[in-house]
C-alpha cells in the first residue's frame, strides 16, 4: 500500500506561505494537534476538512488530495522503468511527489512528450516503409532512372546507332528525364503537405502563418472599413501570445495598405517596377512596398522574409519552391544577410539553390528609428521573393547571381566554404 | 543457332533499349507490354530466356512466371525478373516461384548482357 502524500504536501504549502500549523489550523477549522496528525499523515484527510485546507492554502483541493498524485506516481514509476539506467530512487517516489509537486508535473510532462514524439518517429519510420503514395513514387523514380541510365549508357558507349533509333533514344532521355522531375516534384509536395498538415503548431509564431496562409495574406476587410478587433474575433477568438502576434500583424497590414491604397498599387504594377522609384514616388519605404506586394490579393503570388539584425526570421510569405521554414538556420549565403551590412541598398540578387532551381531576390536594409532619445534603432532587412513567373513586374537587368542553399543540415551542397554543420542525410 | 528472348515489360523507354542492346549482341528479340498475353507469346515464340518485369498490367510478374512453371512445354524456360522494388520479400518469392535471377532497377547494360548469354547457354 502506497504512502499517503497529501500531509507531505500539505505541509510543504504551508511552509512555502510562510503559515504557522496553529494558524492554518484556525483557518481550515480544526486544531493544530489534528493539522499536526494529518501532516505526518498518521490521518487520513478527505471532504470538508481537505476542502477548508486547500481554501486556506489557495490551491484547488485536487492538487493536495491523493488522486492527483497517484497517476504522477504511477507515471514516473514507469519512466523510471523506462530508463533504469539512471537508477532512479523509485522507493522515494510518492515523497518526491508528495514534496515536489511541481518538479514532479514537469517530469511526467516531459515523459508524455518523450513517449508521443517516440510514437511519432515510429509512425514515420513505418510510413517511409510502407506508404503506398512513398513506395509507388519510389518506383516510378527507380524505373525512370533505370531507363535514363541504360538509354544514355547505350548513346555513350555505341557508335554506330542509325539516325533514326539515335532520335528515339534522345526523345526517351528527354521524356523520362521530364517525368522524373514531376516524379520529384509530387515526392517533395507530398512531404511539404504531410509536414505541415499532420502535426498541430508548436509555437504562436507557427500558428500565426498558419491562419495568414489560410486566409491569403490579404485583409481586405480592413481597408473598407472593418474592426482589427472583429477580424481577430474570426480568425482566432482566444486571448494569447498568437493573438497578440496576429494583432501587430494585421495593424502593419493595415497601416501598409493605407499607405498604399488598392489604386496606387495597381498603378505601380502596370509598368515595368523599379522598388525604389516607385517607393519615393508614393512616400512609402521600400520595405514597405515589399510587404504590400507580398500580402496582396492575386494570382502571383510573391514571397517574402523579414529579420532582424541577429538574423531571426521575423516575417515570412513561403513561395512553394522556396525551402526555408522558421525553425530552420537560414543559409548565410541569402543575400538577405548581405543587407543587413548594406544601409539604404536595395539590391536584386538571382539565387541559385543545389538543386538548380533559381529564384530572382530583391533585398533592401531597414532601420526602424527609436522613439526615445538615447536609444538605438533598429536594423533589420527585407527580402522580396519573385517566382519567375512574376518576373516580367520588375524592370532588372544585369541582375548578379549567388549560390546558396536551403541551411546547412538539409544543403546538398558538398563544395561550400560557409558550411557549418554536417548534414543529415550524409551522401 | 540464334537465340531468342522475350522482354515482358510496359514501360517502353526500358523495352526500346534492352531490345537494341539484346539485338545488338545477336538475339531475336521479341516483346510484350502486358502480363496477362506473357504466356500465350511464349508458346507462340518458346524463347530461350524470359525477361519478366514483377509491375505488369492485368497479371503481374509473379503470377506469368507462376503459370509459366506449371506449363508443360515451357515450365524450364529460365527467367531473369526485373524490379524496382529491391525489397528481399520479393526476391525470395521470385526464387520461392523459380525465377533463375532477380535483376533490380537500375541495372547495368553490361550486366543484363552477361547474364543474358549466360541463361541462354552462350557463356558458361
Amino acid at each position: 500500500m502506497p504512502r499517503s502524500f497529501a500531509g507531505l504536501r500539505i505541509r510543504e504549502r504551508r511552509r512555502t506561505l510562510g503559515l504557522s500549523q496553529t494558524a492554518l489550523a484556525h483557518q481550515a477549522g480544526i486544531s493544530p494537534s489534528y493539522l499536526n496528525l494529518i501532516e505526518h499523515n498518521r490521518r487520513p484527510v478527505a471532504g470538508k476538512v481537505l476542502l477548508a485546507l486547500a481554501r486556506a492554502l489557495d490551491v484547488p483541493a485536487a492538487a493536495l488530495g491523493e488522486q492527483a498524485t497517484l497517476g504522477l506516481v504511477a507515471t514516473l514509476r514507469e519512466a523510471a522503468a523506462d530508463l533504469p539506467v539512471h537508477e532512479p530512487e523509485t522507493h522515494l517516489v510518492e515523497e518526491f511527489v508528495g514534496r515536489y509537486p511541481g518538479w514532479a508535473r514537469m517530469l511526467s510532462t516531459l515523459d508524455r512528450s518523450n513517449r508521443e514524439q517516440r510514437t511519432t518517429i515510429e509512425a514515420l519510420g513505418d510510413r517511409l516503409t510502407h506508404d503506398p503514395v512513398l513506395q509507388s513514387d519510389m518506383h516510378e523514380m527507380l524505373t525512370t532512372i533505370t531507363a535514363i541510365r541504360s538509354t544514355a549508357s547505350i548513346l555513350a558507349t555505341v557508335d554506330d546507332i542509325e539516325v533514326p533509333q539515335r532520335q528515339r533514344f534522345t526523345r526517351a532521355i528527354h521524356d523520362e528525364s521530364q517525368r522524373l522531375s514531376e516524379v520529384a516534384g509530387a515526392l517533395t509536395d507530398y512531404f511539404d503537405r504531410t509536414a505541415s498538415t499532420d502535426r498541430p503548431p508548436a509555437t504562436p509564431e507557427e500558428e500565426i502563418a498558419r491562419i495568414l496562409e489560410s486566409a491569403g495574406y490579404a485583409f481586405p476587410e480592413l481597408t473598407d472599413g472593418a474592426d482589427i478587433e472583429d477580424v481577430l474575433d474570426r480568425l482566432c477568438p482566444n486571448a494569447g501570445a498568437t493573438r497578440t502576434g496576429l494583432q501587430a500583424w494585421l495593424t502593419r497590414w493595415l497601416d501598409d495598405a493605407l499607405a498604399i491604397p488598392d489604386s496606387d498599387l495597381l498603378q505601380i504594377l502596370a509598368e515595368p517596377l523599379d522598388l525604389t522609384a516607385a517607393a519615393r514616388a508614393h512616400g512609402v519605404t521600400v520595405a514597405q512596398l515589399m510587404r504590400r506586394l507580398a500580402f496582396r490579393q492575386g494570382d502571383m503570388p510573391l514571397g517574402l522574409i523579414e529579420i532582424n539584425g541577429a538574423g531571426q526570421i521575423l516575417l515570412r510569405r513561403p513561395l512553394p519552391d522556396w525551402p526555408i521554414s522558421r525553425q530552420m538556420a537560414a543559409c548565410p549565403l541569402l543575400p538577405i544577410f548581405d543587407a543587413l551590412l548594406q544601409p539604404g541598398m536595395t539590391q536584386p540578387v538571382t539565387v541559385e539553390m543545389p538543386g538548380g532551381q533559381s529564384t530572382l531576390t530583391i533585398c533592401t536594409n531597414t532601420i526602424t528609428p527609436s522613439d526615445q532619445m538615447g536609444q538605438r534603432g533598429r536594423v533589420g532587412a527585407t527580402m522580396l521573393l519573385v517566382p519567375n513567373a512574376a518576373q516580367r513586374l520588375f524592370a532588372l537587368n544585369n541582375v548578379p547571381f549567388v549560390h546558396a542553399g536551403p541551411g546547412c543540415r538539409v544543403c546538398a551542397r558538398t563544395d561550400c566554404s560557409a558550411r557549418i554543420a554536417e548534414p543529415v542525410i550524409a551522401r | 543457332m540464334v537465340k531468342r528472348i522475350l522482354i515482358v515489360e510496359d514501360e517502353a523507354n526500358i523495352v526500346e533499349s534492352l531490345a537494341f542492346l539484346l539485338r545488338r549482341d545477336g538475339f531475336d528479340v521479341s516483346t510484350i507490354p502486358d502480363g496477362a498475353r506473357a504466356l500465350a507469346e511464349a508458346e507462340r515464340i518458346t524463347p530461350d530466356l524470359m525477361i519478366l518485369d514483377v509491375m505488369l498490367p492485368n497479371l503481374s510478374g509473379f503470377d506469368v512466371l507462376r503459370d509459366l512453371r506449371t506449363h508443360g512445354a515451357l515450365g524450364t524456360t529460365p527467367v531473369m525478373m526485373l524490379t524496382a522494388k529491391g525489397q528481399t520479400r520479393d526476391r525470395d518469392q521470385a526464387e520461392q516461384l523459380g525465377a533463375d535471377l532477380f535483376m533490380t532497377k537500375p541495372f547495368s547494360n553490361a550486366e543484363i548482357i552477361a547474364q543474358a548469354r549466360r541463361l541462354t547457354g552462350l557463356t558458361p
